[in-house]
């Protein structure tokens, strides 16, 4: 174990000691690679892990060299399931399996109208999104995961996930549902069940719209942030032999390796000062490399070199 | 070979084009790119009306973008432009204000709309309404007749296209007549009471309220009986959108970052505007890596450090990449930017002003260039 080993694995034991997992963050920060690897990385410790995602094209699929299937539970190991939802089938699933109403809809979910309606009450969506996390780990004793991982949608998606509980309120909604989303929400809301991970990448705009998602989620008291990923950090950082001078005539890719590491160092900083200040001790900060190109399916040892170089910002 | 109303470059684009819609995944730089084409626009002569969706904050206020949601004038520091750019970020409420304030039937209408629990959530909540906000919005603009090009910036997610297959709001609500067959039984509902109503076995209204509740149920009724001229006026305005998109006058631009998530996001862009007979006529290729440094990776044979053989790896993997993506466009229509990282953090007017003449110059010169590279085994 090197020195850095425990860095990592403190990271990621806080990190797993939480049932669900919901990773978010800019287009093109590496969201899917850091859902896909937590969840590879949870179930090799043993942890029974389903990792969800809800696209139009499932990115999490082709990681794992598993068929793009839509709604269907795929396992890649014994110890780890991957499911992308479809709105529609996860919306008939909430109504079975949570709201018990399998004789009522069963003969008309179908039924366009039916459908149409149900995808004009206002909130239903995303309450219905959350509700199959709190089914994968609460009710689903088939499964019995340990773990749910989501890799989920873009930062201003989720502040819609907060506004649920004023949204059915505002809308008088009543019965099944209201109950359900005060259950649901509850379980949600508990730092001991469910954590934000927030993941940004070293370039200034990214650093600050995910600074910016951080205090709005920590304001709203909704579901509590987890984690805060710096993704892409240069190789270089992780190097023992770290900062190198630049050579005489330094080529173009020596120039271009500088500024990133420089960039880098500045995100670290401005992430660090932002949590310097008041910051609850439960929030884990850390910082991830650049290896380069993840290609499909993953080799699995990427996801042991990203980890392994994982690092704790304290 | 070359269609006559095809552009060469991105000037004649410019020129041509009324609107240009920009889409793409999330985090391939949508929202610089189209504050680059406005910016190049304006420095045309043109005058430019820009909406955007949902730029980062920063960026707003550095170029003084209101917040307001109303089009407003930019100040470019330090540009001599002779054009100008109005630009608004979508305010979806207030979209939808505007619209009950012009289609309702009356004032006082409109008012009880507007006062209605289920306004506000319409206006934030309802799948697909942030798109049909965005062509209501779109709609305006082109009424308004004050801009020579309309740049729109488009939500990440593929639902930006929902709204061009059936410009209508909740279309499905229109395709099943489900309104038709909602809104009639609560019509009579309301003349018998709506226990008498559905104790005299409404099954469908019965079956949707042990979901909802009956409050809920009866509440969205009453904003849909209230609302049906508004929703009237979206169909309107998606229809004309509708035409002006499908028309020589506007084009789709695809922005693409040469990673996986964001090509094959692209290629289902191209597939679905192929299906629906739109035009793609910009290809944007941002953030790749710098020529010069591109240059070394594909010649290197002895890269030392693991952060430079990491970095090939990604080169070459782009490549890949793009080759993808191109081989599924039709390249004779299409003018081709590819824009590299930029060095300079794009926070101010003078950097997206730089950022603009690269895209131009990229168009013309780079696409040899790289078609070049890519012909390489």
């Amino acid at each position: 174990m090197g020195p850095h080993d425990l860095e990592s694995s403190s990271f990621l034991e806080h990190l797993f000691a939480r049932k669900i997992l919901m990773v978010t963050g800019k287009g093109g920060v590496g969201k899917t690679w850091v859902a896909s690897s937590l969840a590879l990385e949870a179930s090799r410790m043993g942890k029974k892990v389903c990792l969800l995602e809800c696209s139009s094209r499932s990115q999490v699929a082709p990681l794992f060299g598993l068929p793009s299937k839509n709604h269907q539970r795929l396992a890649f190991s014994d110890h780890l399931d991957v499911m992308n939802l479809d709105t529609e089938l996860n919306l008939r699933d909430f109504l079975v399996n949570q709201l018990g109403l399998e004789k009522v809809f069963e003969k008309v979910f179908d039924n366009k109208i039916v459908k149409s309606f149900l995808q004009f009450i206002p909130g239903l969506p995303d309450l219905v999104l959350l509700g199959r996390f709190y089914h994968e780990i609460v009710l689903n004793k088939k499964d019995n995961y340990d773990l749910v991982v989501f890799d989920g949608f873009s930062s201003g998606h989720f502040f819609h996930l907060m506004t649920i509980p004023q949204v059915i309120a505002d809308a008088q909604v009543t019965g099944p549902i209201l109950e359900v989303t005060n259950k649901v929400t509850r379980f949600l809301y508990d730092p001991e069940n469910a954590g934000i991970v927030s993941v940004a990448a070293p370039e200034p705009l990214i650093v600050s719209e995910c600074l910016e998602f951080c205090d709005r989620i920590t304001d709203a008291k909704a579901i509590p942030l987890a984690a805060v990923l710096l993704n892409r950090v240069p190789w270089s950082y992780f190097e023992s032999a770290n900062q190198k001078s630049l050579s005489e005539n330094p080529s173009a890719v020596e120039l271009y390796l500088a500024r990133k590491a420089e960039q880098a160092l500045r995100s670290i900083e401005t992430i660090q000062s932002h949590f310097a200040k008041g910051r609850t001790d439960s929030l884990l900060l850390g910082i991830a490399p650049d290896l380069g190109a993840v290609e499909e399916p993953v080799e699995l040892d990427m996801a042991r070199t990203y980890y392994g170089a994982l690092r704790r910002l304290l | 070979m070359i269609p006559d109303n095809a552009c060469d470059s991105l000037e004649q684009l410019l020129h041509k084009k009324k609107v240009i819609l920009v889409l793409g995944a999330g985090g391939v730089g949508k929202t610089t790119t189209s504050l680059a084409l406005s910016f190049k626009a304006a420095s045309m002569g043109l005058r430019v009306g820009l909406l955007s969706i949902d730029p980062a904050k920063r960026l707003a206020t550095a170029l003084g973008m209101p917040l307001s949601g109303e089009l407003k004038v930019l100040e470019l520091q330090g540009l001599q432009y002779s054009g100008t750019i109005a630009a608004a970020m979508l305010d979806q409420s207030a979209v939808f204000m505007s619209m009950i304030d012009r289609y309702a039937p009356s004032a006082k209408i409109a008012s009880k709309i507007k006062d209605h629990p289920f306004s506000q959530v319409t206006a934030g909540n309802v799948g697909g309404a942030l798109e049909y906000m965005a062509v209501a919005k779109l709609a305006q603009m082109v009424e308004a007749g004050i801009y020579d090009l309309i740049v729109i910036d488009t939500p990440p997610d593929l639902h930006a296209l929902d709204f061009l297959e059936r410009p209508n709001i909740l279309s499905r609500f229109f395709d099943n007549n489900v309104l038709g067959w909602l809104l009639r039984p609560f019509a009579i509902a309301r003349k018998l009471g709506l226990d008498r109503f559905m104790s005299a076995g409404e099954k469908m209204l019965g079956k949707i309220a042990s979901v909802t509740g009956f409050k809920a149920l009866e509440l969205m009724a009453d904003f849909l009986i209230m609302v049906k001229e508004v929703l009237e006026g979206f169909r309107t305005a998606g229809s004309k959108v509708s035409q002006i998109l499908k028309s020589a006058d506007a084009c789709f631009a695809i922005v693409c970052s040469p990673r996986v998530s964001a090509e094959r996001a692209a290629e289902d862009l191209v597939d679905k505007l192929g299906e629906l007979s739109y035009r793609v006529e910009l290809l944007v290729v941002n953030r790749m890596l710098p020529f010069d440094v591109r240059a070394e990776l594909s010649e290197a044979t002895d890269l030392r450090c693991q952060g430079a053989k990491y970095l090939r790896e990604r080169y070459q993997y782009e490549a890949q990449v793009e080759a993808k993506l191109l081989a599924h466009l039709n390249r004779n229509e299409l003018v081709e930017v590819y824009v590299p990282e930029q060095p300079e953090d794009l926070l101010n007017a003078k950097a997206l002003d730089c950022l603009a003449q690269t895209m131009v110059a990229s168009s013309a010169v780079e696409q040899q260039k790289f078609a070049t590279e890519r012909e390489e085994p």
